[in-house]
């Protein structure tokens, strides 16, 4: 750059100054038009359908008919609204936080070995839960949590546990979903972790070690805290996977027994493709769309960056 | 420079992976494809050919395919009529979800298959055609079943899969070793079942775990129409399970679980296929199930023996009876109807029901061609076989009642308060 090029500026007159911007912007609004678009198409519009079907009463096949506030109004006395919003909320403070520690620690066991054959190995291990179909692996866990012939009650019977009805007590049978749930997607939490911790300066632990703080402390005073933002990263994904938990229950319980694994999203489903109310399951998933909203702003709030 | 020829072959393969998966789209759905091409194309002539469609679900096992025995029964009739007739099959568990988007997309079919549950709210959208003014007096002769298609008083659908009752097999070693005969009422079948429970074998086992409403129909509604009681009132407005009858047929089976101990504590787990398994290990004495049961019954070798109807008030058990039904949709009306008629007659059903399922017949020109054994099922009184009342919400309605005999089975919750909640939340639905 010579001095010519750091005046040109001021030689500019006014108006090629703003055709340089215009063109400018131009250029970068050509760059995010095909995402803008997608997102547009297969998000925004939806959405706003959605809000709009809320207001009526619809079956798809005939024209939809303007109802207010009824749908809205009906979901608070619908017992498997009621349920599936309780259900769901238990579902997600049992799994979020166990699978969000879980892979906190075993990122950390993880990060503290050598590299060597095993470590890649059981590391691999536990990203096929992920990656495997929710179908498969609910089809297979059902047959582990059979009352009579269960590996799960067998395994529980060589230290004297009575066989536990799991899928078929109202009490257990949200927790055995919680349990895959968590099973599911603790490989993909851990990985997340697992880099973010390598990213920490070694020289923070080898400067707490010269002052004599041992791996629990440096654990709990250097390694979660400056994970924070990874943190409300996976709090996060978490809690919107677990507010859209819908397959896993669908083929282990149904939903069953009574109303104790309904979920939203399978109320939804239900609602729009057995009762075909469009209209009052639009509603609901305008419900379920503010809930997540308010949670995640009440997580960013607590969780979020500070400063 | 070994990195990099990985990276290259494993983008070859991800390559090779896309065109094959789009090539293979482009083929038939069936895995014999290359069959059903050719099928399109000898069939055609030179002439403009009416393209008709058909959707049907599979009753085929293993090596007997629905498309393939459908596309070769309707070839006569394709080349008579000259028409182009696409037939799909859709998984059951895919069912009404493809039935809505195909429809409202206007992609539905000519003619198709519907069940019970289903077909009132196609009927109360307006989609189905009415086929009253097509039933000539021979066909109205002819075939047993139509009452069970009149709703609102117009004929929607003419009966093609009927049967399947559900009877009370029992198996017989076990009931001998006990000198027990088979019980006809409600009082000797509780004491059966109660006698037959020890150690690891039990009286009876019911799918209590099942995530289908299908579950009612040999769990709740045979013992509520033995009871004397009905499921809706007589003009469907309000449903009428609540009842005396409904009471006793709900304390009845809740008392036989967690009173007699005659059923394990995990049928609350169970579903139709885990109490098949159950009753097939010879884990329990009795189970009530569909006619089609007895084949994996022969198969195991099973010494088996069945009871249409205990009787308490009277005998009644569920048998199913699915629809052909044409859509106002198609714009070809008269050849959809001569298609279904097609379909329907004696040597279509026949040949079906002896390759692909047995089902008894739905019209006088064909003979019984079902197992044997059930004859008595089907041509004795046909009043102990009732179906589904056809309604509005009838698929939420089931589902809530079914959710809250859930909770009576597991001790949560008295008949009463289950009857009476699933009442209110009924009427409701039913009156919007």
């Amino acid at each position: 750059m010579n001095q010519a090029d750091l005046t040109k500026p001021s030689l500019m007159t006014g108006s090629i100054r703003r055709g340089n911007r215009w063109r400018d912007a131009v250029g970068a609004y050509a760059f995010i038009l095909p995402s803008f678009i997608l997102i547009t198409v297969f998000y925004l519009i939806p959405i706003l359908m959605t809000g709009f079907y809320s207001v009526t009463k619809f079956n798809l096949i005939q024209k939809p008919t303007f109802v207010g506030l009824d749908n809205y109004t009906r979901m608070f006395s619908d017992p498997f609204v009621t349920a599936s919003i309780r259900n769901t909320f238990v579902f997600t403070l049992v799994t979020v936080p166990i699978q969000t520690f879980l892979a906190l620690l075993l990122a950390a066991v993880f990060a503290s070995r050598k590299d060597g054959f095993w470590k890649n190995f059981t590391k691999s291990s536990t990203f096929i839960p992920v990656i495997s179909s929710m179908i498969i692996v609910g089809v297979l866990w059902r047959m582990m949590f059979n009352t009579d012939i269960g590996i799960i009650n067998s395994l529980l019977s060589v230290f004297g546990v009575e066989p536990v009805n799991w899928l078929g007590d109202k009490n257990t049978a949200l927790l055995a979903v919680c349990i895959v749930s968590i099973w599911k997607n603790v490989g993909y939490f851990l990985v997340i972790y697992y880099v973010a911790i390598m990213e920490i300066p070694r020289s923070l632990y080898e400067a707490a070690e010269m002052d004599g703080a041992n791996r629990r402390q440096q654990f709990w005073m250097i390694t979660i805290p400056s994970l924070r933002n990874i943190t409300y990263l996976v709090v996060t994904l978490g809690t919107i996977w677990s507010f859209q938990v819908f397959d896993l229950v669908y083929i282990m319980t149904g939903g069953g027994p009574g109303t104790s694994t309904i979920t939203l999203v399978m109320t939804i489903y239900d609602t729009a493709f057995k009762v075909y109310d469009m209209g009052y399951a639009s509603a609901i998933s305008f419900l379920l769309f503010t809930i997540v909203i308010l949670v995640s702003v009440i997580q960013k709030r607590f969780l979020g960056e500070r400063g | 420079m070994n990195k990099r020829l990985w990276s290259l072959g494993l983008v070859f393969i991800l390559l090779m992976g896309l065109l094959a998966g789009c090539g293979g789209s482009d083929g038939a759905g069936s895995p014999k494809g290359g069959k059903g091409q050719a099928e399109n194309e000898s069939a055609g002539n030179s002439k403009e050919r009416t393209k008709l469609v058909l959707w049907m679900p599979p009753f085929g096992t293993g090596d007997t395919l629905d498309k393939e025995f459908w596309t070769e029964a309707t070839r006569s009739f394709a080349e008579e009529n000259n028409v182009d007739l696409q037939i799909e099959i859709i998984p059951w568990s895919k069912y009404e979800e493809k039935y809505l988007i195909g429809i409202s997309s206007g992609n539905g079919p000519d003619v198709g298959y519907m069940y019970n549950e289903m077909i009132y709210d196609y009927i109360s959208m307006d989609a189905l055609e009415p086929l009253d003014n097509k039933l000539t007096k021979e066909d109205r002769d002819n075939f047993y079943y139509l009452d069970h298609g009149v709703i609102n008083g117009k004929q929607y659908g003419l009966p093609i899969v009927v049967g399947n009752a559900r009877v009370l097999f029992y198996n017989k070693d076990l009931l001998d070793a006990k000198g027990i005969e088979p019980p006809e009422t409600w009082e000797e079948f509780r004491a059966a079942a109660k006698a037959l429970t020890e150690g690891d074998t039990y009286g009876y086992v019911m799918p209590w775990g099942e995530q289908a409403i299908g579950a009612l129909n040999v769990g709740f509604f045979p013992y509520l129409w033995q009871a004397g009681g009905e499921i809706l009132s007589e003009d469907g407005t309000k449903v009428a399970f609540n009842s005396e009858a409904g009471l006793k047929a709900l304390q009845f089976i809740h008392d036989m679980k967690n009173v007699d101990k005659s059923m394990p504590e995990s049928v609350t787990s169970m579903n139709e296929d885990d109490t098949y398994q159950f009753f097939l290990e010879g884990k329990s004495a009795f189970i009530m199930a569909g006619t089609t049961f007895a084949k994996q019954l022969e198969e195991k070798g099973i010494n088996w023996g069945f009871i249409t109807s205990l009787k308490d008030k009277r005998q009644g058990t569920f048998f199913a009876t699915d629809m052909l039904v044409m859509f106002k949709s198609s714009e070809n009306k008269e050849l959809a109807y001569a298609l279904m008629k097609h379909m329907l007659k004696g040597e279509t059903m026949a040949e079906y029901h002896k390759k692909i399922a047995p089902f008894p017949p739905v019209g006088k020109d064909e003979e019984y061609n079902d197992n044997e054994i059930f004859r008595p099922v089907y041509e004795g009184d046909k009043s102990i076989l009732r179906t589904l009342p056809v309604a509005k919400r009838t698929s939420k309605i089931y589902d809530y009642l079914m959710k809250n005999i859930q909770l009576v089975m597991i001790g949560e919750l008295s008949p009463e308060k289950a009857l009476q909640d699933s009442e209110d939340y009924a009427n409701k639905l039913l009156a919007e």
